[in-house]
């Protein structure tokens, strides 16, 4: 998979399946700053993803201003080869002003072993097996 | 208002909401006053109209809530957010 760098922010695309669909976004900033997964609320009606009565909701606070988002567990979520299936991610209007369908985090890459090549610009799984 | 409150005024509804006053406790958010911005039939429409205001405004702080929800649990995480390189 590869990494494309615009303005200074990586990119990556992931596939995302559930209620029998899949939606790729090509605007997924790589970030491991972030513990979590985020994804645009706009893009996930495409799946029938919408906030249900009871969905668990969180604050995210950070710098530029704050936002709700409320959190599913989606089917399939892949970049590459690399996937995992039953993930939970958060769901949010992300309004950053920049173009960005969501964010891959640090605990979709902790839990796939993701080895980021910044000199090749390239996201792959580990190298190393590990039980 | 109180939750409780606005779930007697509000019951079975979709509302888009303002925290007027709230604190952070334990990763936790609690909304110790809070005001109905709108109502709405279908939760689509109010996410919606949560970007259009959040878009204008993203200090302040709203939620998409049903009625239905007895007790406001929302969660806190802390994210620095992105920043480009200009």
């Amino acid at each position: 998979m590869n990494i494309h760098v615009v303005g200074g922010t990586p990119y990556v695309t992931a596939s995302l399946t559930h209620n029998g669909k899949r939606l790729a976004l090509d605007r997924v900033v790589l970030d491991t700053g972030s513990g979590g997964c985020v994804f645009s609320a706009n893009e996930l009606l495409q799946l029938d993803i919408v906030v249900e009565r009871t969905d668990r909701l969180y604050k995210i606070a950070g710098v530029g201003g704050r936002e709700f988002v409320f959190s599913r567990r989606l089917e399939g979520v892949a970049v590459g080869d690399m996937e995992v299936r039953g993930f939970e991610v958060q769901v949010g209007a992300m309004n950053y002003g920049f173009p960005v369908q969501g964010i891959i985090g640090l605990d979709f890459l902790l839990q796939v072993g993701a080895v980021i090549d910044l000199d090749r610009l390239e996201l792959s799984e580990r190298r190393s097996s590990r039980d | 208002m109180q939750w409780n409150e606005i779930r007697e005024r509000y019951p079975g509804q979709w509302l888009l909401i303002d925290a007027v006053e709230a604190h952070s406790a334990d990763n936790q958010r609690i909304l110790d006053d809070v005001a109905v911005i709108q109502t709405f039939p279908d939760s689509v429409t109010a996410m919606a109209r949560y970007q259009e205001l959040h878009r204008r405004n993203p200090m302040l702080e709203m939620y998409v809530v049903h009625t239905d929800r007895e007790v406001l649990e929302i969660g806190e995480i802390r994210w620095f957010g992105l920043r480009t390189a200009s």
